[in-house]
Order: structure tokens, then sequence, then C-alpha cells
């Protein structure tokens, strides 16, 4: 490993791909310059190698780390082989083959430039989850649940046991934009598919009710006195907001009812006399 | 009445209602229910005013026989008035759950006749919900001031967390702002669900399946700025809330003049959002800091200072336990630094078992040095320079708080702009401004 080569790797985009490419570059003594996914890989001047995948050498790899790193290094490489920290495969190459030098301190390196970025990319990842755990909006079509997001990292193994946990009985798919994959959950079984594209069925009647209730919901918990866009986007950034259902516009209504203080008619007293 | 309109009035009356956490309790998702909940909350919108919204917070009903003055449900006030019955309520909850819009419910009332009456139709909603539509999410549930324990008791096992409003900070000015409220009919079932808990956690060590009593603990909130209590006697309060009462929580509430009454701040007062903010600051660090009400606030400082936070102000006081090594101090002393928040702490514990830090290490962990680096000495800064440690007035005008004079914190600039030529004109009265806070607090000090 002591000498840099002009050597570009390019695998098929899965992470056995990419640990098939760590493995190659441990045993043929090379430090490529980039690893890329052959797909979105872009052409340069480097050497292309492809790397074909293969499972037993890409289980050694995965086994290594945690006999000689520890085994959070194998979640932390996990992880950030799903974020979307820019050139994450050499990230990840030049963690593990630091690792593989001084063992399990490396893990505690918190700020040593061969770690931070990856707890950085980490961090990202986990918060994005985090955050769309309450930022998905699911659609009734009447058989399913479906709901669509765009996020920057690939979450969705990060939010099949929370989903999967919560709606345990009902059928529902989360279909991510970015990467074209969809987490389905039917009838007890969750799968990851690739899709190319979701189409909704034009929403139901009692859906645009609930959904015309939500935004009057969230139009009428805001207190105005204490308006504060920047700490709600702070909070919600923007990018999510083309998927909620509370920030897309109201559909023509049919009959605009006021809201006048109603006096209670009889028949809706609630339940005693009022003084 | 369409649910439409009924929603609109009770939303907008729960509204100044400021609890809305969905943390605390574990509960995984079944095949036969509906939800789970989440130990660490799950916050699901956030709306205009920036607060989070996770429970779909709702009045079972806004006809009420009190008439406290700060409340926008008086009895005496002419606004529209509505009612959920139970089921429109539940299956409201569930539609929204389904769609992933809400972590749960938030529930709280008007009384409505009397304290009991109203509180077994909240027992009835939550009771349909749990058990006719198996709901497993969170549900946050207010006791009604006044209603008999066993109530409060079946309410507890069906709700994961309880509350009750303490409503204003003293006796007297309850007994002014509310009264037909006092101490004890508050405290009472505070007290009530205080020992339902400690009871109930007994009972779990012994039977595995006992019925669970309020899982997520019980919570109160008070309102600030409707009448003329301290900062430090609110503290006060709140830490014996914590100690005696065993609060997950407490809230404030920033009094918005909603309701005209002569006993009341004038309407045009606007609500007191940099002492809220403070009050919650200060109440983080009784919490996860390890500081006491008496260490941020004595006799000598009666009220929060709007210029510096409530920990800036408690180390600027007490300049003689700083700087502090980071790669030697304890976790304690670590927590006690400006700018040094619980998970900096605990990511400088890690990494220091690895090496010695320097500042740009701990700019790559995260930390925010911007406080901290007046309190901080590290592998490569401090000792030296703290051979001529910055003196109290240079660390007091880094650390003002910007929020306080509604412009952002003191920049440097490439170019110095000389101040005549780019002043504009509201500049040159904020730096006056900001010179007279400096000079007025370091007398003080």
């Amino acid at each position: 490993m002591s000498f840099a080569s002009d050597v570009r790797y390019l695998y098929d985009g899965s992470f056995e791909g990419f640990l098939s490419c760590v493995f190659e570059a441990v045993y043929t003594r090379t430090a490529p310059v980039d690893i890329c996914e052959q797909s979105i890989a872009q052409p340069s001047f480097y050497q292309d190698v492809f790397v074909n995948t293969d499972l037993a050498h890409a289980q050694r790899v995965y086994d290594s780390i945690p006999k000689k790193i520890c085994p959070d290094a194998a979640d932390l490489v996990r992880d950030v082989f799903c974020s979307c920290a820019p050139q994450k495969e050499l990230l990840i190459l030049r963690f593990l083959l630091f690792g593989y030098r001084y063992g399990k301190q490396v893990y505690y390196m918190r700020s040593h430039a061969r770690v931070a970025p990856l707890y950085e990319a980490q961090r990202h990842l986990h918060n994005e989850a985090h955050l769309l755990q309450g930022f998905v909006r699911f659609t009734d079509t009447g058989q399913a649940l479906v709901a669509k997001i765009t996020p920057k990292n690939f979450v969705l193994p990060y939010l099949a046991p929370h989903f999967c946990g919560r709606y345990a009985a009902e059928d529902f798919l989360i279909y991510d934009d970015t990467h074209g994959v969809a987490l389905m959950w039917k009838a007890g079984v969750g799968s990851l598919l690739s899709l190319e594209a979701l189409t909704i069925p034009p929403i139901t009647e009692k859906e645009a009710q609930m959904r015309a209730l939500w935004r009057c919901f969230y139009k009428t918990i805001a207190i105005r006195e204490r308006e504060n866009p920047t700490c709600r986007r702070t909070h919600c950034p923007m990018r999510y907001w083309s998927n909620m259902t509370e920030f897309m516009p109201d559909p023509p209504t049919v009959s605009s009812q006021t809201l006048r203080a109603p006096r209670p008619i009889s028949s809706e007293q609630p339940w005693i006399e009022l003084p | 009445m369409d649910l439409m309109q009924k929603l609109s009035i009770l939303t907008d009356s729960a509204k100044y209602d400021v609890a809305c956490t969905s943390s605390g309790v574990q509960r995984a998702g079944n095949a036969s229910g509906l939800g789970s909940a989440a130990p660490q909350g799950i916050c699901h919108a956030f709306s205009a005013d920036g607060r989070c919204i996770s429970l779909l917070k709702v009045l079972l009903t806004n006809f009420c026989v009190y008439d406290c003055k700060y409340c926008v449900n008086r009895r005496s006030r002419d606004v529209p008035r509505a009612a959920f019955s139970p089921r429109e309520l539940a299956e409201l909850t569930i539609e929204f759950y389904r769609r992933n819009y809400i972590e749960g419910l938030f529930l709280s009332s008007a009384v409505c006749g009397s304290a009991d009456s109203t509180m077994e139709r909240m027992i009835e909603a939550l009771r349909l919900l749990r058990e006719e539509y198996g709901f497993r999410g969170y549900i946050h549930a207010k006791t009604i001031p006044g209603a008999s324990p066993i109530l409060i008791e079946q309410l507890g096992l069906l709700a994961d967390r309880l509350s009750v409003n303490i409503e204003l900070p003293s006796e007297d000015s309850l007994r002014r702002l509310a009264p037909e409220k006092t101490k004890a009919g508050i405290l009472a079932p505070m007290k009530q669900v205080r020992i339902g808990i400690q009871e109930n956690q007994t009972d779990l060590v012994r039977y595995r399946h006992a019925p669970r009593f309020a899982p997520a603990g019980q919570s109160t909130q008070m309102i600030v700025g409707a009448s003329s209590e301290s900062d430090r006697q609110i503290l006060r309060l709140t830490e014996g809330l914590y100690q005696r009462y065993g609060l997950k929580r407490v809230f404030y509430s920033a009094y918005i003049p909603v309701v005209q009454d002569a006993a009341l701040p004038d309407a045009s007062t606007p609500p007191p959002l940099l002492r809220e903010h403070r009050l919650y600051q200060a109440d983080w660090l009784l919490r996860f800091y390890g500081f006491q009400a008496q260490d941020l606030l004595d006799e000598t400082q009666e009220n929060f200072n709007p210029y510096i936070d409530p920990k800036c102000n408690w180390a600027l006081h007490h300049l003689e336990e700083f700087p502090v090594d980071v790669n030697s101090c304890t976790y304690e002393q670590l927590l006690r630094v400006p700018g040094i928040g619980v998970k900096s702490a605990r990511r400088i514990c890690t990494a220091r078992r690895a090496g010695r830090l320097s500042l740009p290490d701990l700019k790559k962990m995260g930390v925010v040095l911007k406080r901290a680096q007046y309190f901080i000495i590290c592998a490569d800064f401090g000792t030296r320079r703290f051979q001529a440690p910055p003196s109290r007035a240079q660390i007091l005008h880094s650390l003002l708080d910007g929020q306080a004079f509604h412009f952002g914190c003191e920049q440097l600039s490439f170019f110095t702009p000389t101040q005549q030529s780019f002043a504009l004109p509201g500049d040159a009265s904020l730096l006056e401004k900001r010179e007279e806070a400096v000079s007025c607090l370091l007398r003080r000090m």
C-alpha cells in the first residue's frame, strides 16, 4: 500500500460489491484513487477496473471489521455506506485500512481526519431517518397506505423497523424517489423493491376529507403572536415540505362555511344543562 | 355542526396548552393493534410558530363553568363552543394516526358540568381508543381539577402521561386570577398521580403483567408573565416540583393577552418570549446539567438576565472555576462549561481516550466553541493564552446574546468598515445599547 496508483474501481452499487473492492484493494496492494458505482461513474482519465461482486470475499471483509477493529465499527461502516457523503466508498476504505493497522482505538479517534467524516455522515443519516419517522405522510388508497419520500440518504432500511412495527396490521408502501427503492409491507411480510416510478391513484373522498381536516388542524394550532418561520424551517427543512400534506395547497372548496360563533343547537348540547 | 368546524374550534381552544411531547414510554407495535410508542418521542410536524406538533392537541369540549381570568375558554367570553363525542374523537385520532400525521392524542377539556362528568367523558373516549380500536400509540391526558381519585386512577391506566396544570406560579396569583381554583386542589391530584406511579413501579416488579399506570410520568405547566412572580420564585417552584412530585417536565407558557381584564397585563403587551426561553434554558440546566436553582438565581439576582443565558451568567460569576482542561477534567465539570452540552461532553469523554485533544479536534467533533473558548484549555490552546486571561469585560462582550438586541452576534470583518461610513441609522443606537448593557452587567458583578 506504499505507492499511489491511478486505478479507479467500479462496482455494482451493492454493499457486497463495495466490500469486494476493499478485498481487491488489500490483496492486490493498490490504493485506488476512487471507488464508484458503475452506473453513475463519469468518464475519466484513470484506469477503470470493474470489481466483480464476490460474496465470499465480501463476507470475509465484513467479518474482519469486528475482529480487527471493533463491533461498533461494522455498524459505522454500514451506516456510512447508506449515507450520502461524497466519496463515501473512499472514506470507508481509508478508515478500514487505518483501522486494520491501529486496531480498536481508531473508533475513539473521533477527531482524526480519517474517522471524523464517517461520524459526520453517520450523524446525518441517523438525523434524517429520525426526522422522516415523523415527516412521512401516508395516503390511504383503499387497499394500502402509500407514501413518497425524497431523502438525501438511503434511509429506508432504518425506517423499516419503525413503520413495520407501528403499522403491523396494515399494508403499506414507502417509495424513496431519490434512490428508486420502495419498502413494501404486505400481510406481515416486508421487502425492499426497486421501483422506477410510483403513481398514486386519485384520492378517495374520505382521504380528501382527512387531508382537509389535517390542514385545518395544522393552520389552527399555530399561535399568531408567536409566529417564527425561521424556527419552523430549522426544525422542518423546506426540502421535506413537497411531500407533506399540510403544505399542499387546499383543493378548491365547494362551499365556504363561515365560522361565526354558531350558537349551540339544543340537540348538540354536550351532555348537561349549561349554566 | 360538522367535524371541520368542531376541530377548528376545539383546536383553537387547546393551542395555548404547551406540552406536546411524546417521549418517555416504549411500547412495541403488534399485529393485533395499531401503533407503537418510541421512548425518544417523534415530532410529526412544525407549525408556523415553530412549535412541534407531535400529538393531536384538542379539547373534548370548550364549554366551561369556570371563569379564570387569563383563559380563552372562560365562561363569560363570547366564543364559539363545541364538543366532540367520544367516538368522533377516537375515529379522528385513528384516521390521523394511520396516515402518520400524529404520534398520538393530547386530550384536555374545559370543565363542562362537574369535574367528574367531564372526566367520565374523557375516560370513555380513551377507553374506546385503547380497547375498541386497539390503539397502542401515545396518549397524554389532562386531569381535571377537582375530579374524584377513582377517575384519576382510571385515566392513568389508559393514558401514558398525565398532567395537572399548576396554572400560575403562586397561590396569591391563583386567588387573584383563577378564584375557583386553589393550590391544594391542584396539588392533591398531582400527589395522587405520583403515589400511583410509585406503587405501580413496585407492582410491576412483582407482577410482570400488572396494568401500567401513567408509564411516561406526569408533567405540568404554568403561565409566565400574567402575574408578578420573579424568575427565582418560578425556578424554585420548578425545582420543588421535580424533587417532591417527581415530575418529568415543567412547561412554561409566555402569557399572550387574548382576553381583556383589569387584573391582567395590558392587551398590547408582547408575549415575554425571551423570558420563557431563559426559563426553559434554566429548566434544562436543572434536569440535565446538575445545577440547582440557587446556583442560577439568588437573593442578589431575582430575574434572569435578558442579555446572557443562565449558564454563561453562572460561569461569569464563578470565573475562579475556569478555565478547565478538557483533557483531564471530569464529565460534571465539562457540563458546566458554557457552550458544551450533554452530547459534546460525552463526545469529548470518548475521544480523549484516544489521545490529547486540541482546539481543531474539538471543532471536528462538532463541539461549538463560540462560547466555550473562553472557559477551556486544551492541548494547543490555553496555557499560554491564559497567562493573560481574558478579562470579565472581554468575555461578557462576546457572550452577549444577539436575540436580546434583535440582531446577530458581533461579526469580524475583513475590512473593518469605519462606523461612520457604513452604520445604518439603527446601528449606532444598538451599539450604544450594547455598551450600556455590558457596563451595567459588569457593575452588578
